[in-house]
């Protein structure tokens, strides 16, 4: 028996206990909307922590985070800074949006603004932004998936089929379980992932340079600019601090708000579970770092890889690690890209119906249901195709999905926090910042001092958002309090958004 | 001023400095891989640091939080 079928069956060891978990964490929850996007909301700590944990960190941090300390050296250390401030805001954010969504009967981000701010178009417009930004990270988590499956197998297992593979498995999944079989996979990914990237990323400088210091010392010796920050740019030139700095803050301020994220304080069952999540969010963080030793101890391997992204799979396979060990690796890699990859699908499917077409056309419980259902399969296959046809760095492909998302936190923290705010005053500063940050994003030479278009786009945003809202009238001090004062506003049901 | 109000104060200070420390200009002077700590660059480092130390104070307000009177949507079911 060869090496990759010792591999393979590993592998497909792993799927099928996915796919068991799955499957079977459906079947408690409520056949209705709620249960369907919103698990009934009965996660507790420990699901809560892993979800988003395994929700955040993705193919990106576990393929393209050693590929940026192995090709971009300390510019990686961008991806240590962002997490905990982005997490941070939810500590407030999230329970005070979970109280919300129980009174209102709220399970979308874009559900929460519209009941503040009532507007269909304003729905529509968080609807498409969202699923606009999520093709293409879930096109990142099937690229991921594809090329571990395809660098493992020594090349026998197409890049596609890896992909398809692994999809095939989280498309059957969240058919039949929807928020409940995404939550309960997550668990079991994420303590996979965390178990072989701790694992790895301590064994790997051990074995190849006899410890994290020696290895440091030698990377010093010979490639000292990788361990300065900024670190390098993807031409191998210096990177700019503008570029660094803002990359962080663009990470950081979309981090919380992305969609899909945002949903699972709807999960939750009480705000105490989520303000435990993030507690706890930090221990889950440091996964990062034995991932970063690896990319650093790929700097004087003896071997280049293909390509930076597939550095990490690379040493795994060249280091003569037991056949078994590489199949628990790939095991843990397809756990990072699936774990992520399952919430971005069911976001964008429930996203697309709940937000882009219910607002506009009345559909009861069961058929949303089935519609969402059939979305998941859509964008799937959408971003399967792209993912096989098309070729992009997993990095840059998450970069540019940040831009658009950071542009959904004003609406988000004005619904929340700014009595002042008014629906023009939100929507006009949402259409500004998001063609500011297209058209910096199409015109990178364009942008000051380096900074990332995200930023830009959110500069803009806030300051249509506050001179709009302050040119109209304001909106009347009951409806405000529903969202401002959430802990004292009188009960109230949610009206359907119909302007 | 209460603890819950003194730790949502600490929180927002924390951030704010946790912000202005890993961007430029604060990171400037923590940029260098010397000294090696652990035997890792000294900006790996930092930038560790602040997540264990963000850590210990999410703990803290938390505790904080666990103190005060719940509202009823913060009871479990």
């Amino acid at each position: 028996m060869e090496r990759w079928h010792i591999v393979t069956a590993v592998v497909i060891g792993y799927l099928a206990i996915t796919l068991t978990i799955g499957l079977l964490a459906g079947r408690r929850t409520s056949r209705g909307v709620t249960g369907y996007v919103a698990a009934d909301r009965k996660f507790g700590v420990l699901p809560m922590y892993f979800i988003v944990g395994g929700t955040i960190f993705s193919a990106f941090a576990f393929l393209g985070g050693p590929g940026w300390a192995y090709s971009r050296g300390a510019a990686v250390f961008y991806i240590l800074s962002y997490g905990v401030l982005g997490i941070a805001p939810w500590y407030f954010m999230g329970p005070k949006a979970a109280r919300i969504g129980r009174r209102l009967d709220i399970v979308t981000q874009a559900q929460l603004v519209t009941a503040r701010f009532p507007s269909r178009a304003l729905s529509a417009l968080m609807a498409v932004i969202a699923v606009a930004a999520f093709v293409p990270y879930v096109m990142l988590q099937m690229t991921g998936a594809g090329l571990v499956f395809n660098v493992v197998t020594d090349g026998n297992a197409p890049f596609w089929l890896g992909a398809a593979l692994a999809y095939g498995v989280v498309v059957l999944y969240i058919l039949v379980g929807g928020a409940a079989a995404v939550g309960w996979t997550n668990v079991f990914e994420g303590a996979v992932m965390m178990v072989v990237a701790w694992g790895l990323g301590l064994y790997l400088p051990f074995k190849l340079y006899g410890g994290i210091g020696p290895m440091f010392e030698q990377i010093q010796a010979v490639r000292p600019e990788l361990l300065a920050m900024p670190g390098l740019a993807a031409d191998g030139t210096s990177w700019s601090w503008g570029a660094y700095s803002s990359a962080i803050l663009s990470s950081a301020i979309g981090f919380a708000v992305w969609p899909h994220l945002f949903m699972k304080a709807f999960t939750a069952r009480s705000d105490a579970v989520l303000r435990r999540t993030v507690v706890l969010f930090p221990t889950f963080q440091l996964f990062l770092i034995p991932l970063i030793l690896v990319g650093f101890a790929g700097v004087l391997f003896p071997t280049p890889p293909a390509q930076p992204d597939v550095v990490l799979p690379h040493m795994v396979l060249q280091t003569g690690l037991p056949a078994l060990i590489v199949g628990l690796f790939c095991a843990g890699a397809l756990a990072a890209s699936m774990s992520t990859g399952d919430a971005l699908l069911h976001g964008a499917a429930s996203i697309a119906i709940e937000d882009g077409i219910h607002p506009f056309v009345q559909i009861d419980g069961r058929r949303r249901r089935i519609l969402m259902q059939v979305l998941v399969l859509a964008v799937g296959a959408l971003a399967f195709w792209l993912a096989v046809v098309k070729d992009f760095s997993l990095v840059w492909l998450l970069l540019s999905a940040y831009g658009l998302i950071d542009q959904l936190a004003p609406p988000i923290y004005a619904a929340l926090y700014w009595r002042r705010a008014t629906t023009p005053g939100v929507i006009a500063g949402l259409v500004a910042g998001s063609a500011t940050t297209v058209f910096f994003f199409l015109n990178p030479e364009l942008r000051p001092f380096d900074i990332h278009e995200g930023i830009v786009g959110l500069v803009v945003n806030v300051a249509v958002l506050v001179a709009v809202s302050l040119l109209t009238t304001a909106q009347g001090r009951e409806q405000v309090s529903v969202f401002v004062d959430s802990r004292t506003a009188p009960a109230r049901e949610r009206e359907p958004v119909l302007r | 001023m209460t603890r819950l109000r003194r730790a949502q104060r600490l929180a927002i200070v924390f951030f704010a400095l946790n912000a202005i420390a890993l961007v430029f200009p604060g990171v400037l002077p923590f940029r260098g891989p010397e000294p090696f700590v652990f035997g890792m660059p000294f900006g790996m480092i930092w930038t560790s640091a602040w997540i264990i130390a963000a850590f210990f104070v999410l703990l803290y307000i938390d505790s904080a939080y666990r103190d005060t009177a719940p509202a009823p949507d913060d009871a479990e079911s």
